[in-house]
């Protein structure tokens, strides 16, 4: 009974050991009761009432190519199309790239996937990678700064040089064909998990080398670069859902949709004093995706806060995929990931 | 019961819409893009030709203060479009469509009139995403008043994109020794138009601005004695408030009335904080211990007061409330935290810690949780002081060798220094909106 409490390493083991003497000379009862109030104490002190700065909870992030289409049953695969979009049937690449996405596209690939195995649920960014769009244009002469969690397998040391900052664009061009070659060359012989996890870090970086060559004049449309992906078809984890069990090539509505009104929201942290707002939002779109209302169901509090959910929303009148049935919700818009 | 029917029949369709369609909400949690597009044009005469270079100070001026609210991104002004290079400054007279086509979405534009010395500015920010107004103004004045003008205006533009006010349009107090004494100086935010206040040729320290603005407390070795003085700014009449035997140094004016100063005294022989009035008298003794209490820093609301301790060894940053109770010590890690400043909206006290032979600067909140640390690097960062909309820290830096005025963002971010290379520069104090 005692021992969630003797190992607590919260003051509340401490705080409680008179009581706990007082356990002997009392029957059953009492001590179940002792136990009941401790368990409640420290699950109370583990609840972040007293702990001001309470860890905040982790739970995956998706963001989808906003080329992919939402559909209404997923087949499963990778929301970001995991670089066989073109291959999944899904050729509309040139309709609906908003120009204004670019940096969160370019966010989607820079941390690569620990492991990407069949069904490749993997595109959880660290929350830190993904706060910085803002540092974006000052960084972006040194597109070096991806991280290398693939480099102790990767079998083609001579592409290395592309991914160097320092590289002109027509070697940029070059090694985009070899590591295109060396994917076919690994394709044909895939059968370990090994393979496929090289093959997974391979399309990363064509995607990464595409967006480069895709934007290199600058900050105008990056997006576009998701439909030189489309070339390395063919490869494994298809687009979809990680927990997808339908048949379409596509994303989830509500996924697409999140994506969406994120790479429209722009809000930067030194418009707003307080990282707790909140703005919930009820919008209506039909099936071809006008926009047909919108209403603050519930305000931040602050004007400016809401002023730029209401302005992403406005952002967004007709969106550029249809979706597979009209979307009437809510969307909740909050800082949670960014960081203070 | 038919009733019932229809409810259990209503109740299964709602369940049956709510499973098939989006049962949970879409959750967004950090915006895509956290800086605002924004194209400052430059400003066009609207009477006669009129010399543009009046234009580009001003522009150049509010770029500045804007880069440095680290708010924006600035749309190169190569890719301008026609609408540029058209004066129409009502909202229908504004293309706002080729804004669009840019990807902008805040708009300076604006006009200028200079008839001899006498220069109007007209000045607009507009909305671009929904085509409207936001702010616009008309300064008037001389042709050496536009970095005024500029100022003031970027501070509106914070203000309708934030909901608060900058602090642009206002100065930075300190002390330099390029005249071989150490003398008090006053400048615009941006390090322009420096200027010595006081010819003591002695030894000039730590000023703060009133309030209001328009004096500076400070104190001053003329006599011999480190005594606090007040200063007019505009008439640069001074007056001496403490001159008790000993130290009366780091004098801060309570707010918001500024109608008393805290400061340490050391007329009994130890160092113990006092609240005097303007003119001079004691109204209240806040501490008596053995140790030596230094550089208070009121809250805002002028009832409690950050100090500096060493009564338990080594200095630390300690709270009192000035209505009587308990000092508490908020600072708990490092052996050397000095030079508290009170954040003007209550939330935070910045203050330097000596750590590994280096001050830098952090902040902690008043009741002594999340401590952070706001710079690194080469060099002594001391004596921060904030901006009076809070969003910035002025501080002394060592960094490029001499002692110089520096300023960062609130979370240390965009250090950038703002006094000129002569002699050392150090004891900033930013002044309320001038």
């Amino acid at each position: 009974m005692s021992i969630g409490i003797e190992e607590s390493p919260m003051p509340g083991g401490r705080l409680l050991h008179p009581l706990m003497q007082a356990r002997s000379d009392s029957g059953m009862g009492r001590m179940l009761f002792l136990s009941v109030a401790a368990h409640l104490l420290v699950a109370l002190l583990f609840s972040g009432w007293f702990v001001p700065q309470a860890k905040r909870e982790e739970r995956p992030v998706y963001y989808v190519d906003l080329i992919s289409r939402p559909v209404a049953n997923p087949q499963a695969g990778r929301p970001d199309g995991g670089g066989g979009g073109k291959a999944q049937g899904n050729p509309p690449a040139e309709k609906g790239v908003a120009p204004a996405q670019s940096p969160p596209a370019r966010n989607e690939t820079a941390p690569l996937p620990e492991k990407v195995s069949k069904k490749a649920e993997t595109v959880a960014l660290p929350t830190k990678a993904e706060v910085k769009p803002g540092l974006k244009s000052e960084a972006k002469g040194k597109p070096e700064a991806k991280p290398e969690a693939k480099a102790k397998t990767d079998p083609k040391p001579e592409i290395k040089p592309d991914v160097k900052a320092q590289a002109a664009a027509k070697s940029t061009e070059q090694g985009y064909q070899q590591v295109l070659s060396a994917v076919a060359a690994l394709q044909k012989k895939r059968e370990s998990e090994q393979q496929k996890e090289e093959i997974a870090s391979l399309q990363e970086r064509i995607a990464e080398m595409s967006r480069r060559r895709g934007d290199g004049a600058g900050n105008g449309g990056g997006g576009t670069g998701g439909a030189a992906v489309a070339g390395g078809s063919g490869v494994d984890a298809p687009l979809g859902m990680p927990d997808g069990t339908g048949n379409e090539a596509g994303v989830s509505s509500s996924l697409w949709l999140q994506t969406f009104f994120r790479s429209n929201w722009r809000l930067s942290k030194y418009q707003v004093s307080r990282a707790d707002l909140e703005t919930v939002i009820r919008i209506a779109y039909d099936a071809d995706g006008n926009l047909l209302r919108k209403e603050i169901v519930k305000s931040s509090g602050d004007r400016i806060f809401d002023q730029s959910v209401e302005d992403a929303v406005l952002k967004s009148r007709k969106l550029p995929m249809p979706l597979p049935a009209p979307f009437e919700g809510e969307v909740i818009f909050n800082l949670r990931d960014l960081q203070q | 019961m038919k009733f019932y029917s229809h409810l259990i029949f209503l109740v299964f369709s709602a369940m049956v819409l709510s499973v098939t369609s989006w049962s949970a909400p879409i959750e967004v949690r950090a915006p895509g893009q956290q800086a605002i597009p924004v194209a400052v044009t430059s400003f066009l005469p609207m009477a006669g030709g009129g010399p543009a270079d009046v234009a580009r100070e001003f522009q150049e001026v509010v770029k500045d203060d804007l880069e440095f609210s680290g708010i924006f991104r600035f749309i190169d002004p190569e890719a301008f479009l026609s609408d540029a290079g058209r004066l129409g400054m009502e909202s229908s007279q504004v293309d706002f469509e080729q804004w669009r086509l840019l990807g902008t979405e805040a708009l300076v534009k604006g006009g200028y009139v200079l008839e001899g010395e006498n220069l109007v500015m007209e000045a607009r920010l507009y909305d671009v995403l929904r085509g409207r107004l936001l702010t616009g103004q008309r300064y008037s004045g001389r042709r050496q008043d536009v970095r005024a003008m500029a100022h003031a205006f970027a501070d509106q533009v914070l203000k309708a994109l934030t909901g608060n006010m900058g602090a642009f349009k206002a100065k930075i107090a300190y002390i330099n020794d390029q005249t071989g004494f150490k003398e008090l100086y006053m400048m615009d935010v941006d390090g322009n138009q420096p200027t010595r206040l006081t010819s003591h040729r002695s030894l000039v320290l730590n000023p703060d601005f009133s309030p209001q603005g328009k004096e500076i407390a400070f104190t001053s070795y003329r006599s011999g004695n480190p005594d606090l003085f007040r200063m007019e700014v505009y008439s640069r009449r001074e007056a001496s408030v403490s001159s008790r035997k000993g130290l009366n140094i780091a004098g801060r004016y309570r707010p918001p009335a500024g109608r008393e100063l805290a400061l340490t005294i050391t007329e009994d022989g130890n160092a113990d904080l006092f609240i005097i009035g303007t003119d001079g008298r004691v109204s209240r003794r806040l501490t008596s211990s053995w140790g030596i209490d230094v550089d208070p820093s009121w809250s805002p609301d002028g009832e409690r007061i950050a100090f500096v301790s060493d009564r338990l060894g080594n200095p630390q940053i300690f709270v009192i409330n000035v209505n009587g109770g308990k000092e508490r010590r908020i600072t708990r890690t490092g052996s050397y935290n000095v030079t508290p400043a009170w954040s003007p909206d209550g939330e935070r006290i910045a203050f330097s810690r000596l750590e590994g032979g280096r001050f830098d600067i952090h902040t902690i909140r008043p009741d002594g949780s999340d401590e952070r640390r706001l710079t690194f690097g080469a060099g002594n960062k001391e004596h921060p002081r904030w901006s009076p909309d809070g969003r910035f820290l002025v501080y002394s830096s060592t960094e490029k060798g001499k002692r110089g005025i520096y300023v960062m963002r609130a979370d240390g971010s965009g250090s950038r220094r703002i006094s000129s290379a002569a002699g050392n520069s150090f004891h900033p104090a930013w002044s309320p909106r001038w």
